[in-house]
């Protein structure tokens, strides 16, 4: 794993902050546009899932990783939505 | 030596164990993401039971502000992530340009937050306030959690905005440079996370209104 | 190996080359003086909850106040609970063997961060120090058990905001643990020591060290909220404010819960290193035990809810919680069978190890057993909060994590000391340990069956025999952990030269000299065979 593998172009980086700031832009307009859940709750997370994601995978490089560096996200990922399903099994049923 | 005592079975640039150190990192940072899960557990929990009262409350917050502060805080995620690039490419002074560039906007975002909250008190509502008490359940929990989440947020930052100076200075003198560039990169990987925290404490806060 | 059983003074050990003086042990970054450092730390502490302990028994010896107020005796059962737990059991098997013999086991010089291993024993003993601060400055040390519950840790007048910060700093340490482990499990095993050539207490340690790092934070963020619900008033979980206390005690046992599993694990780990080196047999299903660190690691962060049946939360999230804690019990289960195949048919050596890990054995499953009661949602409502559960989590805490920490003791006493105690009276001591600890505990379930609520500072008549019994029973324990103890410090002072390796144990571990020297391995070994190959 040679370092030069590892190391964008400048002008990706500034793609993918690009990219960012747009989603973020229309993550407000989205809120705005659409009532109820999917435009409070659904289509923001979502969106900020994707930039999560972008940052995850190009700022920090996750795409250059492998094995564990993958597991970790995973795990993260995994365990809280696991903490979430439980947890709702109480305050949803209450 | 025990003090270094590292086996060297894969020994890269010098004497660090340079994947060993990132993985430890990575470890650290799941732990930030679950400090932070619990909040957002615990909003969760919270929304499903006062939709109203937390849909109300957020859209008092300032949705412009709060978007700015999105946009800051990314940008100095862009100019965290060039640093590392220059630095590999040996570019010392532009490396350590960066880092304080992001240490501005680190800056810039803290005070951002600064008059976020000096709004909010003075209305009234604080934690603990006679305005607040007399809000309804929903909107009292709804600002608790405000308050506490973006603190410990911007106590992150702050704590960011040290390490990153930190950072800068041992690349200035070239203690950390292309060869060796371990510490400016597990301090980025931190400063990308606090980032990616914001990225989800913006549209739960400020979007659902 | 050639030179076996040369003595101490003959070869480089740690104590030896790494510096005199207290500084070149409080500051060492030495891998095996951390767990020394651990070891006199957590031993110091357990002394005390066994203090507390036994003062809590013997005001229940008559009726009304004997020794104690009934607010002194909430203290003294929140204390005994927060040094038990927090400052011995969650870090005792991690931090003493842990540090001391997982790189040793994996052929390592040492762990992947010595410093950052050093900061995390000055966390441990900062929040420490701080725990037991709470007892002296303030209104007096917390009153509200070892779970802090809201509403009632809101309003209450004892320390509770210092307590509960300690114990975010001793969070914060076995965080650092648990990163640091991971770490140097992946990067620094020796050539050839693959995955599934670990022995299995590295295994164990590295699902607890998995546990440390994402089930901990949660509790730590839920205890600043305390602490700002405290001193800032958020309402987060005040109910007047429109928080909900039941949602405290969810973020609670999400850590707490698998916390249980930092325990227990480490010991399980303990145990599985002891039986085949005392059956003289491969281990039995060593997959099936690794995997099922794993497994427990992963289920038993899904059943935290079966703390709560009682608590006012949904019927559904009972079921669902009861239904997995009886899924929990399977990997257990596993581990079980297997080393009771291990030991069938081996060449058994009833050895001072050996016998602690065999009462691991026993009581654990009897703990266990008590487990699936009360994960049984029904019966619980019976048994919730007497002394049914007082019984059974000390069967499983004490009786498990606390006898294989024991079991350890005596497994790596003469490889960490170098010197080998007197194993008759050991023999004995365990005898007299095991006969205190039955005696103390096993009359409480059926106290609990008949009624008797726990943390109560008096009971009614019809307990009276039981009671007695019980308390009779602390006696006999107190009497064999003193026995214990004065056995191995004799030994520490005038035990006969151990060797390098006692046992015959084929772990790395024992193939350095005893003590091991200061840089562990002159030359990293080549591992060509696995752990139990014998």
């Amino acid at each position: 794993m040679s370092e030069e593998s590892r190391t964008l172009r400048y002008g990706a980086y500034v793609l993918v902050w690009a990219g960012l700031l747009i989603l973020t832009l229309l993550t407000v307009a989205a809120s705005r546009a659409f009532a109820g859940v999917l435009g409070h709750v659904a289509l923001p997370l979502l969106i900020a899932t994707v930039k999560a994601g972008l940052v995850v995978f190009f700022f920090m490089h996750l795409k250059y990783e492998r094995g564990i560096f993958r597991s970790i996200p995973l795990a993260v990922v995994l365990v809280f939505m696991v903490l979430f399903l439980f947890l709702f099994s109480d305050v949803a049923f209450r | 030596m025990t003090s270094d005592g590292f086996d060297g079975r894969e020994r890269e640039k010098g004497h660090r164990d340079y994947t060993g150190s990132k993985l430890g990192m990575w470890l650290f940072l799941a732990t930030e993401v679950f400090f932070f899960a619990a909040l957002f557990l615990l909003y969760a929990a919270y929304r499903l039971r006062y939709a109203e009262g937390f849909r109300q409350a957020s859209s008092s917050l300032s949705l412009f502000a709060g978007t700015v502060n999105t946009a800051v805080l990314i940008t100095s995620s862009l100019t965290a992530a060039l640093s590392v690039a220059a630095i590999r490419r040996g570019r010392k002074n532009h490396s350590t340009l960066l880092l304080l560039t992001t240490v501005g906007l680190g800056a810039v975002f803290l005070v951002n937050k600064y008059f976020e909250w000096q709004d909010k008190f003075s209305h009234g509502i604080y934690p603990d306030s006679a305005v607040l008490a007399g809000l309804g359940g929903g909107e009292s929990v709804f600002y608790g959690l405000y308050f506490f989440t973006t603190g410990m947020h911007a106590l992150h930052v702050i704590g960011g905005v040290a390490l990153l100076c930190l950072v800068a200075a041992l690349v200035y003198t070239g203690r950390v440079d292309g060869q060796d560039s371990i510490r400016l990169e597990n301090s980025v990987l931190y400063w990308h996370l606090v980032d990616v925290i914001w990225i989800y404490i913006f549209p739960l806060f400020y979007l659902i209104g | 190996m050639a030179d076996r059983g040369l003595s101490v003074s003959e070869e480089g050990n740690f104590y030896r080359d790494g510096g005199r003086g207290v500084r070149s042990w409080v500051f060492s970054t030495d891998h095996k003086r951390i767990g020394i450092l651990y070891l006199v730390s957590v031993l110091s502490l357990f002394t005390l909850g066994v203090a507390v302990g036994l003062v809590m028994r013997l005001e229940l010896i008559s009726h009304g106040p004997t020794l104690v107020q009934a607010q002194t005796y909430n203290s003294l059962f929140t204390l005994h609970g927060v040094v038990m737990l927090f400052l011995f059991i969650i870090p005792a098997t991690p931090g003493v063997f842990g540090n001391f013999f997982l790189p040793l086991q994996i052929g390592a010089n040492d762990v992947a961060f010595p410093r950052l291993n050093l900061l995390s024993w000055w966390f441990y003993m900062a929040g420490a120090f701080i725990v037991l601060a709470t007892i002296i400055t303030g209104a007096g040390p917390a009153d509200t058990g070892w779970t802090f519950y809201v509403p009632y840790s809101l309003v209450t007048g004892r320390n509770v905001t210092l307590a509960v910060f300690g114990v975010f700093v001793l969070g914060a340490s076995s965080i650092l643990t648990g990163i640091n482990f991971i770490t140097t499990v992946h990067r620094m095993r020796a050539p050839g020591m693959g995955f599934f050539r670990m022995p299995l207490f590295v295994w164990s340690i590295y699902a607890t060290s998995w546990i440390q790092v994402l089930a901990t934070p949660i509790v730590g963020i839920t205890f600043l909220l305390l602490v700002a619900e405290r001193t800032l008033g958020i309402g987060v979980f005040d109910p007047s404010k429109g928080g909900d206390p039941i949602l405290y005690q969810h973020l609670f046992w999400i850590y707490s819960h698998p916390a249980v599993y930092i325990m227990i694990l480490p010991g399980m780990g303990v145990v599985t290193e002891i039986i085949p080196v005392f059956s003289r047999k491969v281990i039995f299903g060593y997959r099936a035990i690794a995997y099922s660190s794993l497994g427990i690691a992963v289920m038993g962060s899904m059943v935290w809810g079966h703390h709560m049946f009682v608590s006012g939360y949904s019927y559904t999230a009972g079921v669902v919680f009861s239904f997995f804690t009886f899924l929990v019990a399977i990997p257990s289960a596993i581990k079980v069978f297997n080393w009771v195949a291990t030991l069938h048919r081996g060449s058994i050596r009833l050895d001072t190890p050996l016998l602690y890990a065999l009462a691991f054995i026993f009581l654990f499953a009897i703990g266990g057993l008590t487990g699936l009661m009360l994960g049984a949602l029904s019966l619980n409502v019976h048994l919730h909060d007497t002394y049914f559960v007082v019984a059974h989590f000390h069967y499983v805490k004490f009786g498990g994590g606390g006898f294989a920490f024991f079991a350890a003791i005596h497994y790596w006493f003469p490889k960490m000391f170098g010197r080998m105690y007197n194993r008759r009276i050991a023999n004995y001591a365990w005898g007299v340990l095991f006969i205190g600890f039955n005696t103390l505990y096993f009359p409480m379930f059926i106290l609990g069956f008949e009624g008797m609520p726990r943390r109560y500072y008096d009971f009614l008549p019809r307990y009276d025999n039981l009671q007695m019994l019980s308390i009779a029973g602390s006696w006999i324990l107190a009497a064999g952990l003193f026995a214990m103890f004065a056995n191995l410090a004799w030994a520490l002072v005038r035990g006969e030269r151990a060797g390098r390796n006692p046992w015959g144990a084929a772990t790395l571990e024992w193939q350095v000299s005893s003590p091991p020297p200061a840089e562990n391995f002159e030359k990293i070994p080549e591992v060509t065979k696995g752990p139990y190959d014998f």
